[in-house]
């Protein structure tokens, strides 16, 4: 899961960045509302963490033209302001949550977690595709009962890829969502953690959950 | 006027009351003797042509004057104490009388002095009558037959009286009904002139602290309360512009305080969700010192400033301070960053001169303006302080440096309270030290001001009260 953090207190985003990459999250950093608003706007993310009182462009003014662009992508609000009425603006804007500083990081992990899942259609933590059930808080994965140890690349594709069951997911997709931004990617990173995962998860099953759309990606479902 | 009633409606009630009764009072006595004089006159007049008639019948047979009273003329002085009057005298001798006299003669002496000397040598008085009784009496001498009599006519004036007496009865009702009801309508128009001022009252009642930028509609009230509530609208805008400032201050301040605890708070969760190594550990409870010491700078400027906001610098710490002594205090504080950032301090100043004021609190000032100097200098750079005396009994402290400079838009704003120039953003200042510098200042009856060149340095010049030689 990719996520940008927008807070101009570099202290505090560098912290939200250790946080949040400790317990599994990539993230990307802008530190003044300009910059966040083009990373928004120009690159996928899996959630956003918006401060608003920020220099250059405010943060309401980022999920503002961030709404109207269409975009979906699941924000939570956190800042000092913390009067109703700036709650009520920004959620009367488009925000999907509000965490007033100084916040508990765990809740903020938390929320942010159910904030993606409910994006994707999915507010239980724990995802199932057949028999493959994947939770989203213990970072656990198992098959028909038995628990499959996984590294953490591997639980992140694995994760992502459960998150859009029944659709076809292409490399290029999967690495901007679990790669930051400035990596140098190549795309056939995707297919050996792809081969790692077929013969944890699939290997000595009758039904193959992973499959390969030729040209396009991969798709995870529980029937061929 | 202590017996006055506090209302206005009672005063106004109680003048208007005074001043429609004595009018009342003064009009009836006008009309009470009018009337008398009216009604005395016109018995005079009555008196008057009798006169003529009596001397007309005057007349002398067989050597004797007689008065030949014809029967119609007789008929009213038959009837005794009939109120009608004569008698003719010639010297001393009556020579007729009227039988309404009956047996009384009386002397038909004037009450009051006399009021009156005809300039037909006719005298009118106002007399008792035999039955005690008001009369008006005329008296002359007639000169004829080679004689002078003397003729007197009276007639009653208790029909006039009486009359003027009815007019006296109706005058003290009507007065009295008067003025009871100019009473009642001056309560009422007074009532309905100060309904503007209860409705007056009414709205600004209405104003709390949660609608201070309702104001009261100048138009809608009368002209005579338009001052008053343009004053009172203004006097809202001031507390509305304070209002709003105190707001603002709070919300910021509370941005402010909350910014470097969400620091030190998720510095601690981080650190907390999982086992760390000692110098991960260490780093982090520096990481927490360090912001713990900002905050705590940052509370300390709030206070000041909310000191500074009380009024609370104490007039009785004012004392004559040395500007030298102020000027060490603040080098020797910023000796430590002045050597991490290789800048040199220049001093340039007087050894007598000295300012009226409370010394923390100038210190304070000081030492914010040199630290800045120092924070804000390029590596290498200089900061240079200079103190004079300038007219006026006023003295000058300036301190320049060789930093970055300020550019325009942010000289105007630097001394707003959490402004931070775009230069300094991100730096661990509070954005709260020249607030604080221009509120001490100020409250020393000082000025501060500000100059600069984009990228060559700025200069600070503090201009403070020269302290008061005994």
């Amino acid at each position: 899961m990719k996520i940008l953090v927008i807070e101009d207190e570099r202290r505090l985003a560098r912290l939200l960045k250790q946080g949040l990459e400790e317990n599994g999250f990539t993230v990307d950093l802008a530190h003044d509302g300009a910059e966040g608003r083009f990373q928004v706007e120009n690159y996928p993310y899996d959630g956003v963490l918006l401060d608003l009182t920020l220099p250059e462009v405010d943060g309401l003014t980022i999920l503002d033209s961030l709404r109207k662009r269409g975009s979906d992508v699941p924000v939570l609000i956190i800042t000092a302001r913390g009067e109703v009425d700036d709650r009520i603006k920004g959620l009367n804007l488009g925000a999907d949550d509000y965490l007033a500083k100084p916040f508990d990081l765990n809740e903020l992990i938390a929320r942010l977690r159910a904030l993606i899942r409910r994006s994707r259609g999915k507010p239980s933590p724990l995802l199932t595709v057949g028999d493959l059930v994947v939770d989203t808080n213990g970072r656990t994965v198992s098959r028909a009962g038995t628990e499959i140890q996984l590294s953490a690349r591997e639980y992140d594709i694995l994760a992502y890829l459960t998150l859009n069951a029944g659709r076809v997911v292409s490399r290029t997709e999967l690495i901007e969502h679990i790669y930051k931004t400035d990596y140098d990617w190549d795309s056939n990173v995707i297919d050996v953690f792809i081969s790692y995962l077929r013969t944890k998860i699939d290997k000595g099953f009758p039904t193959p959950l992973i499959h390969t759309v030729r040209g396009a990606g991969y798709i995870l479902k529980a029937e061929s | 006027m202590t017996f006055l009633p506090h209302s206005l409606t009672g005063r106004l009630l109680f003048w208007l009351s005074v001043g429609a009764a004595g009018m009342l009072l003064v009009l009836g006595f006008f009309f009470h003797g009018e009337l008398r004089r009216l009604v005395i006159a016109s018995v005079d007049t009555t008196l008057h042509s009798k006169a003529q008639i009596f001397t007309g019948l005057l007349h002398e047979e067989h050597g004797e004057v007689e008065l030949g009273l014809s029967e119609i003329i007789a008929g009213e002085y038959v009837i005794p104490r009939s109120g009608h009057y004569y008698r003719v005298m010639r010297g001393k001798t009556i020579i007729a009388a009227s039988p309404s006299l009956a047996d009384d003669d009386f002397p038909f002496v004037a009450e009051t002095a006399l009021s009156a000397v005809g300039t037909t040598g006719e005298l009118f008085f106002t007399a008792r009558g035999p039955a005690g009784e008001p009369v008006r009496v005329l008296r002359y001498h007639h000169q004829a037959f080679g004689d002078l009599f003397e003729v007197t006519l009276a007639e009653s004036l208790s029909d006039g009286l009486v009359m003027i007496e009815t007019f006296r009865r109706f005058l003290l009702i009507a007065l009295s009904l008067g003025v009871l009801l100019l009473c009642l309508a001056s309560w009422w128009i007074v009532r309905n002139s100060l309904a503007p001022l209860a409705w007056f009252t009414a709205t600004i009642e209405t104003i709390t602290h949660k609608n201070l930028d309702e104001r009261i509609d100048t138009g809608k009230t009368v002209h005579e309360l338009a001052g008053i509530a343009g004053s009172f609208n203004n006097m809202l805008d001031r507390l509305s512009h304070v209002f709003e400032s105190q707001k603002r201050l709070v919300a910021d301040a509370s941005h402010e305080l909350k910014t470097p605890l969400a620091v030190i708070r998720t510095q601690c969760d981080v650190t907390l969700q999982r086992e760390r190594s000692i110098g991960e550990y260490t780093e982090a409870i520096q990481f927490i010192r360090d912001e713990t010491c900002n905050v705590a700078r940052l509370v300390n400027d709030l206070l000041s400033l909310a000191r500074l906001d009380a009024g609370l610098m104490a007039s009785t710490e004012s004392a004559p301070v040395r500007v030298n002594d102020l000027i060490a205090h603040a080098v020797r504080m910023t000796a430590r960053p002045a050597e991490d950032r290789e800048v040199r301090v220049m001093i340039e100043s007087g050894d007598s001169l000295m300012i009226q004021g409370s010394r923390p609190s100038l210190e304070e000032a000081l030492l914010n303006l040199v630290e800045n100097a120092i924070r804000y200098n390029r590596v290498g750079g200089a900061v240079h302080i200079a103190a004079s005396s300038e007219p006026g009994d006023r003295i000058a402290i300036e301190i320049s440096d060789t930093g970055c400079g300020i550019s325009e838009q942010d000289r105007e704003r630097i001394f707003e309270r959490f402004y931070r120039a775009a230069a300094t953003r991100g730096s661990d200042g509070s954005g709260l030290g020249l607030s604080i510098v221009k509120g001490i200042v100020e409250a020393h009856g000082g000025e501060i001001r500000v100059a600069s060149t984009p990228g060559e340095g700025s200069r600070f010049t503090i201009i403070l009260p020269a302290a008061i030689r005994p």
